[in-house]
């Protein structure tokens, strides 16, 4: 039995020109899924594999991952895995994964530009089922059991005989690694993996452009009655949004206030 | 004609919204499968189907059906209520492509043209589909509208059954005093404004409804109003939920900190020149005494209703 853990890397600008050599380091949502895989490690011990589709920038990061307890990584890239495409990500991934794999453990975004569709896409190429927003995983018998975050608050415990994709909630600390082990994990070695040509499926879309981020609202909220008018005309002026940094278009309380924010609420799916 | 189907489950739905938006711009005509309640969400649609709750492996069953008999040029989903579940799984079992944090769609001489969000939302990237059917998943930040719809047919949707091998052991609620703050996905946080022990009862009375917990900034830790487990901030515990209610604090940096990576920030406090404004995705001038009760009220009362309408 293994655990396979998908990493992602992101750039920070703040680690350029650093004594790394990198301006990689591992996303938080990769982060997450370690700390899970060490958990259910913890209970049943495995070998603990990375695994990331990603250019040869990444290593260090996945160094970092060994560092912080994997048994060994993996990197894969070549023509077919940079496309961005989930399915072929996905397919590249299920490719990769060996028999004696257990369980799958992603964060809560994937490799793909942080869609975080891949878990979905490799457990229904694999045939697996999928536990999103796990809090906790271990070994019962011959079951794997799976604590995992569901709405309005409830936690929900699963019981599966096989094996499943899990993918990690948030916020889980990690142990900060030995100084003893950090060094042992740059040298530690990264398996790169070129797909073969013949995995390369033809582009599903190309990028056309790329773009300034869209300012978008969420919610509008209506003018208060309750308001003076220049607080009312603040507010139209601001088109009734309030997005985050700007105060202009806070409204004052009336009796809607109540009701807007359940609709709020209601529509964010946090009323249970 | 450029055939577009929305699965959607929610009035407000994001994907409806950019559809419907679609449609009018491009003369494409839509079809809906509604998975919502009793009247269909805003737009003239050519045809709907209505199916009952459905999970995200339920909706790939029932959009893996309607897609494949078909052909559509675009379908959209949204990011929540297992949209991403359902498109990931039809793409995989049907080889779409398919893009997720869309933000915008648009036709022009070439073809349609899909705005995604990239890099945290920090850049888009404009995608050309290149092949025939491509599956959308429209982004949770993209608003939509509430409204009567209306379609030419309309049919109920058989849910197909579905084998699991998930075997739900146990389900329970914790009560806001038994979750940790770093564990919630709702906390309900006051500072000075609340005013003192009463108010935050009534804080932990809305932490209850909203399945999440009671947080404070340290002003009310140090007033003794309640423990020191419960302070968010630099001096206590940092926490990023979906939802941050932020009810009588005015935003002081150490508190902020501690906070500002929510999802979502709802404050509401009586002085309009607060800080936690310029921070807050919705800002509400008032006083908390009034805003608290009128909202555990409203929310009690849609909770209530559900429960009464499930029972049925």
């Amino acid at each position: 039995m293994s655990i396979v853990v998908l990493l992602r890397a992101v750039s920070d600008p703040e680690l350029a020109g650093g004594i790394r050599g990198s301006s990689y380091r591992l996303d938080a949502p990769s982060e997450d899924a370690i700390a899970l895989g060490l958990s259910l490690r913890s209970c049943s011990p495995a070998p603990m594999r990375g695994v990331a589709i990603g250019p040869p920038e990444w290593e260090m990061p996945l160094r970092d991952a060994v560092s912080l307890g994997l048994d060994e990584v993996e990197r894969l890239w070549g023509p077919s895995a940079a496309a961005g495409d989930i399915v072929a990500h996905a397919r590249l991934l299920a490719c990769a994964l060996s028999a004696d794999a257990r369980a799958v453990i992603a964060g809560g975004v994937a490799t793909d530009h942080g869609s975080g569709l891949i878990p979905f896409a490799l457990a229904e190429l694999l045939g697996w089922p999928v536990i999103e927003r796990t809090i906790d995983a271990g070994i019962e018998g011959a079951d794997l059991v799976v604590r995992a975050l569901a709405g309005g608050g409830r936690r929900t415990t699963y019981r599966m005989p096989g094996r499943a994709v899990l993918v990690a909630a948030s916020g889980r600390a990690l142990p900060y690694p030995t100084v003893a082990r950090k060094l042992a994990a740059r040298r530690a070695a990264v398996l790169a993996v070129t797909p073969p040509a013949g995995q390369a499926a033809e582009p599903a879309f190309t990028f056309e452009g790329f773009g300034p981020a869209r300012p978008v609202t969420r919610h509008l909220l209506r003018p208060s009655t309750a308001s003076g008018a220049g607080g009312r005309l603040r507010h139209l002026m601001a088109g009734g949004a309030t997005p985050s940094g700007q105060a202009r278009g806070a409204m004052a309380a009336d009796a809607s206030v109540a009701t807007q924010l359940a609709d709020l609420l209601d529509r964010e799916g946090l009323l249970d | 004609m450029t055939a577009v189907l929305v699965l959607a489950s929610r009035a407000g739905s994001g994907a409806v919204s950019l559809g419907m938006e679609f449609c009018r711009r491009a003369g494409a005509e839509a079809d809906l499968v509604w998975a919502g309640g009793d009247s269909l969400p805003a737009g003239a649609w050519r045809q709907a189907w209505r199916a009952g709750a459905l999970t995200g492996a339920q909706a790939a069953d029932v959009l893996g059906q309607t897609v494949s008999g078909a052909s559509y040029d675009l379908v959209l989903l949204d990011e929540a209520d297992g949209g991403r579940e359902a498109a990931a799984r039809v793409a995989a079992r049907l080889d779409l492509p398919v893009i997720a944090q869309v933000v915008a769609i648009r036709a022009d001489q070439a073809g349609v043209r899909i705005t995604r969000s990239i890099e945290g939302g920090a850049r888009t990237a404009v995608i050309a589909p290149c092949r025939p059917t491509t599956l959308a998943v429209v982004s949770a930040s993209v608003g939509g509208t509430d409204g009567d719809g209306t379609a030419r047919e309309s049919a109920v949707l058989e849910t197909p059954a579905r084998t699991t091998l998930l075997e739900v052991i146990s389900e329970y609620r914790p009560l806001p005093g038994e979750l940790e703050l770093d564990q919630a996905d709702v906390v309900v946080a006051g500072g000075r404004g609340v005013g003192g022990r009463e108010g935050f009862a009534q804080l932990e009375e809305l932490a209850g409804l909203l399945g999440g917990t009671v947080g404070a900034s340290r002003v009310a830790v140090d007033a003794g109003w309640i423990p020191y487990r419960r302070q968010v901030g630099l001096t206590g515990k940092t926490v990023a939920p979906r939802l941050y209610l932020a009810f009588g604090i005015s935003g002081a940096p150490h508190h902020v900190l501690g906070m500002r990576n929510s999802s979502l920030i709802v404050a509401v406090n009586s002085d309009p020149q607060a800080p936690i404004f310029r921070l807050a995705h919705v800002s509400i001038v008032g006083k908390v005494e009034e805003v608290v009760p009128q909202l555990i009220g409203e929310i009690r009362r849609r909770t209530d209703a559900r429960t009464l309408v499930a029972a049925r």
